[in-house]
């Protein structure tokens, strides 16, 4: 058993940390504020390599695997979970959905662009009718001579109003619905007739822009069916499953930022005539942190290193991102206790991250699909299949 | 034309507590980094090959144990087309003495170089001799915490436009040209160090000799070579500096300032 990174992740960590620390920093309660972040940062990330991090350089990506993407989201998280979450849309499902199932061609055609940042994508699968019931979608494509037409809504698109592309569940056949009758398309946000809604006012989260998505027959050549017509199902599915590892590592650096301010502020803290870290009450909830964030942390790199050797990783990743989801609201929370009033100031980054939080819990499958996900994968080793 | 840049690994300033009362140094974790104005150094002589078509070529050099190996990865991710690494861990501890001779047989194993570049002082050490001592010894020209380096335009033999902040006076620079070959120290901040890309990075570490190693022996450096002018006999800590005088009256401040310092 060896629990050590390689030495080319443990370089590529220094390096994200440092940028991180000094270029995005400085940017991120502005982020917050305005909710957005800058298109020309957003392409310095680009440069270094952020938007293709775990893809082979084959394809302009960094050859990093879901380690290295993991390591990417824990940093970024750390500092600014709104350019954590554009970063993770754009890489976790969006482009992961293309580089699972793509054919040559088409990867040729669009990898390139997606993994320098060149473009940015984004991952349609949530309708007005169809969330956590994915199989219940029903914007629909129509096949007329090559192309196809599209015409539906998608709700909630992270990256929505940024994307340059978007990958997009459609139902070619509603005789055989979700199973057999669904496939995903590569749309150009260029395109004719495709339309972004204005960015939500979410809670948290403020500069990853979520928004509706309108298409009023969009054509779609033939040739941007990514993967098989009919499978988009099994493709979007698969592409979710190894999205969780990395969600599971973005919790984990809320997670262990709020363990870090919280070890800072109770050595700086007096009360009582002595700093706040002599405490029994305060010590108790550090343990707690600190244990959460280490049984995260093992969880998430272990189940990261089950991708990259190619072992069989789907209940391990449900584990990922309900736990990490877990950890880093429960963290913040006690990391906003211990900080007192100046935790909910508005002009402490602590209140920023416990509003960032939550989402966690939500997006990419609800805590409760992972459960499930993660209740059919145990029962199936002991031969019992169940089905939403 | 080949450019070398020194650089040297070191105790991450954040990962150790200094206790007076104790006289003591706690180290807190293992952490290291590239000293910092090395790193400047290190931009510097990329952004001369930057602009150059090939027409450079950075070698990055380093000394000591696996962490200075460490320091030259990282040089290679940001661009150095080549790095040695002088395995002596002992090196570490070495003087300016030793490192100015390890430098000039670095030097004649790499067949010469027209411009050696590293940061204008250490962290951790007492090095700042080794650029002087190091052109001393070459007898090349030598400028000291250069601000930017250039190479003239019209003459490939003169490295010009080195701005240097000593003896120029209230914040402003001066211009220093030198004929080639030569040693030069660069200011620490004097730049902004660009980050390796993440794909470098990865194919850095999966270069076979991506960082070539060299020992004492293999320079050709002997014991007595080896061997520092300067012995470590022990660790004190320097005395705690008293508070200086505060002036609290504004209407008097300007001219008790000017009797404090005319004092």
């Amino acid at each position: 058993m060896d629990f050590t990174f390689s030495p080319e992740h443990i370089a590529l960590r220094r390096m994200i940390r440092e940028f991180c620390d000094q270029e995005l920093r400085p940017r991120a309660r502005q982020v917050d504020r305005t909710g957005q972040q800058d298109r020309e940062f957003l392409r310095w990330m680009g440069e270094l390599g952020f938007f293709g991090i775990p893809f082979s350089q084959e394809y302009g990506g960094a050859g990093a695997g879901e380690i290295g993407y993991c390591i990417l989201m824990e940093e970024l998280n750390r500092v600014c979970p709104s350019t954590a979450t554009i970063i993770g849309a754009h890489i976790g499902i969006a482009t992961m959905s293309l580089y699972l199932d793509g054919s040559p061609a088409l990867k040729r055609k669009y990898l390139p662009d997606l993994c320098t940042g060149r473009a940015i994508g984004a991952f349609g699968l949530t309708e007005p009718n169809a969330g956590s019931d994915a199989a219940g979608i029903q914007l629909r494509a129509t096949l007329e001579g090559d192309s196809y037409f599209l015409d539906g809504q998608k709700m909630w698109i992270t990256n929505g109003p940024i994307a340059d592309l978007v990958m997009v569940l459609a139902v070619t056949d509603p005789a055989l619905g979700a199973r057999g009758g669904a496939t995903v398309f590569v749309v150009e946000s260029n395109t004719p007739g495709f339309s972004a809604g204005k960015p939500e006012k979410k809670m948290g989260l403020h500069g990853s822009p979520t928004s509706l998505l309108n298409f009023d027959e969009v054509r779609v050549p033939k040739e941007n069916v990514l993967g098989q017509v009919g499978l988009g199902f099994v493709t979007f599915m698969k592409t979710l499953d190894i999205g969780r590892v990395s969600l599971g590592a973005a919790t984990l650096g809320g997670a262990e930022a709020a363990l870090q301010a919280s070890l800072r502020w109770v050595k700086a803290r007096s009360q009582f005539g002595r700093p706040i870290a002599n405490m029994q009450s305060i010590q108790f909830m550090l343990a707690d942190m600190a244990t959460d964030v280490e049984a995260l942390r093992s969880l998430v790199y272990r189940t990261a290193w089950l991708v990259d050797s190619g072992r069989p990783f789907i209940k391990e990743a449900g584990m990922c991102k309900l736990l990490g989801s877990e950890i880093a609201s429960r963290c913040i929370d006690r990391a906003v206790q211990i900080h007192g009033a100046l935790g909910v100031s508005r002009e402490f980054h602590l209140e920023r991250g416990w509003r960032d939080a939550r989402i966690a819990e939500i997006f990419e499958g609800t805590n409760e699909i992972q459960r499930i996900v993660i209740a059919s994968e145990l029962l199936q080793e002991i031969g019992v299949r169940i089905r939403p | 034309m080949n450019v070398i840049v020194v650089l040297r690994a070191l105790r991450d300033p954040d990962s150790f507590t200094v206790n007076r009362r104790a006289q003591k140094i706690f180290v807190n974790r293992e952490a290291y980094r590239l000293n910092p104005s090395d790193h400047n150094a290190l931009e510097a002589a990329l952004a001369l090959a930057d602009g150059a078509a090939g027409a450079v070529t950075v070698t990055a050099v380093s000394y000591g144990g696996q962490t200075a190996a460490d320091v030259l990865y990282q040089a290679r991710a940001m661009g150095a087309a080549r790095a040695v690494w002088v395995s002596e861990p002992a090196l570490h501890q070495a003087d300016a003495s030793v490192l100015t001779r390890v430098l000039q047989r670095v030097l004649e194993y790499l067949g010469g170089a027209d411009l050696v570049l590293m940061g204008d002082g250490v962290l951790d050490a007492d090095l700042a001799q080794v650029g002087p001592r190091l052109a001393a010894a070459l007898d090349w020209p030598f400028v000291e915490a250069a601000h930017r380096v250039q190479l003239a335009p019209d003459d490939d033999n003169r490295l010009v436009g080195v701005l240097a902040n000593s003896a120029a006076g209230a914040g402003g620079f001066r211009a220093v040209s030198a004929a080639l070959p030569a040693v030069a120290t660069i200011a620490a901040d004097s730049n902004k160090p660009r980050y390796a890309p993440a794909a470098r990075i990865i194919r850095v570490y999966a270069e076979a000799q991506a960082v070539e190693s060299v020992t004492a022996a293999d320079l050709g450096l002997d014991e007595t070579a080896m061997t520092a002018l300067v012995t470590r006999r022990g660790e004190s800590f320097p005395p705690e500096r008293t508070l200086g005088q505060r002036i609290e009256a504004p209407d008097e401040l300007a001219a008790q300032l000017v009797a404090a310092l005319r004092r």
